[in-house]
């Protein structure tokens, strides 16, 4: 594992949090989901070191966290989501690729402005998955309650 | 009937401040939508269509006694607020929940806008951890991470001065890569164990618009294909800027 990363997204997340005006707590509970991601983007490399792959796990995985903290601190989730992308986003790839561009080294720019492409993708679609899948999980979970509910009235 | 009409201009003018304060705090266009429709529909109106985009928002509302009345709502300015986006979430779901009066609504809205901002002095530390920890996670080294923070707190220094002269956005950018590109290629010159590179990408990500690349994303996969494709077109256009104002920097040394 590698931990000077992960410090690293820690305290990004939290520089970003408090740029986006957030104070108190919520800049811990926030920038922990930047973290957390960090951490799943990790593990999943160690068994499938693909980039698309440990980003669309990393993002499911901030989704949820998103989904359940925005729903105990009365938050909105956007304010998850805009710290906890914070070390996921392409901002290296996306800087490299028009640099690389400006140098007329094309191949290399191509390469990382896919990287780009690739990455943000992935975490757009991870976090709909789990937006979806926490919706179904919800409606399943009150549709099982109220079930129950009627067999005790019975 | 033209209590009525005035009553709803009321409530047109207040649903577009607060829509456009929503969307310039960083919220999606998808919630934006949703939040004015209920607000529209908990004050009395019985028919709204809500557009909106990241730049404008038109409301159309139609109820007793008066049909189709339209406002648009131009949107000049971004600036990412949490804060100010929790608290307006909070009102909206206040004023579909319990009956406020508009009045009290636009007191309250007011309240929440005029709450101050931080200042230089917070921004420079929150520019000084970025580049920080983003030189760390990057893979530079001691030297590094504390040159790339050291010059966060000087880059935002010329950042807010440079915001008091009101220039383009994309030029203020530009301005600032090529300041934070100087710097860092000085400090590489001074001695061996720096590398530039990786002072500057800490400075980058205070720049880099990643994060709405990612949301142009979201609002695309939403199926807001107009303002997905003009956030898109933001990021790439800044990108563009930043990463010429780095090189231009690096060609003189």
């Amino acid at each position: 594992m590698n931990w000077i990363q992960l410090i690293g997204s820690f305290f990004g997340s939290v520089g970003f949090a408090m740029m986006f005006h957030l104070e108190g707590l919520s800049v811990l509970w926030t920038s922990l989901g930047g973290g957390m991601a960090w951490f799943v983007y990790l593990l999943i490399g160690n068994y499938y070191p693909f980039y698309g792959i440990q980003f669309l796990y990393a993002s499911i995985a901030l989704g949820f966290y998103t989904e359940i903290m925005a729903k105990y601190t009365k938050m909105p989730r956007t304010a998850y989501i805009a710290v906890g992308i914070i070390p996921l986003i392409p901002g290296f790839a996306l800087y490299h690729a028009m640099y690389c561009f400006l140098q007329k080294n094309m191949t290399d720019g191509k390469s990382y402005a896919w990287e780009a492409v690739v990455t943000s993708t992935a975490i757009a679609a991870g976090l709909l998955i789990a937006m979806e899948l926490y919706k179904i999980l919800r409606k399943v979970s009150i549709r099982w309650r109220l079930a129950k509910e009627l067999e005790n009235n019975k | 009937m033209n209590q009525n009409l005035e009553y709803s201009l009321e409530i047109l003018q207040f649903v577009l401040d607060m829509g456009m304060y929503l969307v310039s705090s960083g919220a999606e266009i998808e919630r934006v939508e949703d939040s004015i429709e209920r607000m529209c529909f908990s004050y009395g109106a019985e028919k709204v269509e809500v557009f909106a985009l990241t730049y404008m928002i038109s409301v159309t509302i139609s109820g007793n006694g008066y049909e189709g009345v339209t406002m648009t709502k131009r949107i000049k300015f971004f600036d990412r607020n949490m804060r100010r986006l929790t608290e307006l979430n909070g009102l909206s779901r206040q004023i579909c929940e319990t009956q406020i009066s508009i009045h009290e609504a636009t007191k309250r809205l007011e309240e929440i806008i005029n709450k101050k901002c931080y200042g230089l002095k917070k921004r420079m530390l929150i520019y000084a951890v970025i580049s920080l920890s983003f030189s760390l996670f990057f893979g530079g080294n001691g030297y590094d991470c504390i040159i790339s923070g050291l010059i966060g707190i000087v880059a935002a220094y010329f950042d807010v001065s440079l915001g008091r002269l009101e220039l383009n956005r994309f030029f203020h950018i530009f301005l600032c890569s090529i300041f934070c590109g100087f710097l860092a290629n000085l400090a590489g010159m001074t001695c061996i164990s720096i590398t530039p590179e990786l002072i500057s990408i800490g400075n980058i990500m205070i720049f880099i618009p990643g994060v709405i690349f990612t949301c142009s994303l979201q609002e695309l996969f939403a199926g807001n294909m107009l303002s997905g494709i003009t956030r898109l077109a933001e990021t790439v256009l800044i990108s563009l800027v930043i990463a010429t104002g780095f090189a231009l920097v690096n060609i003189i040394f």
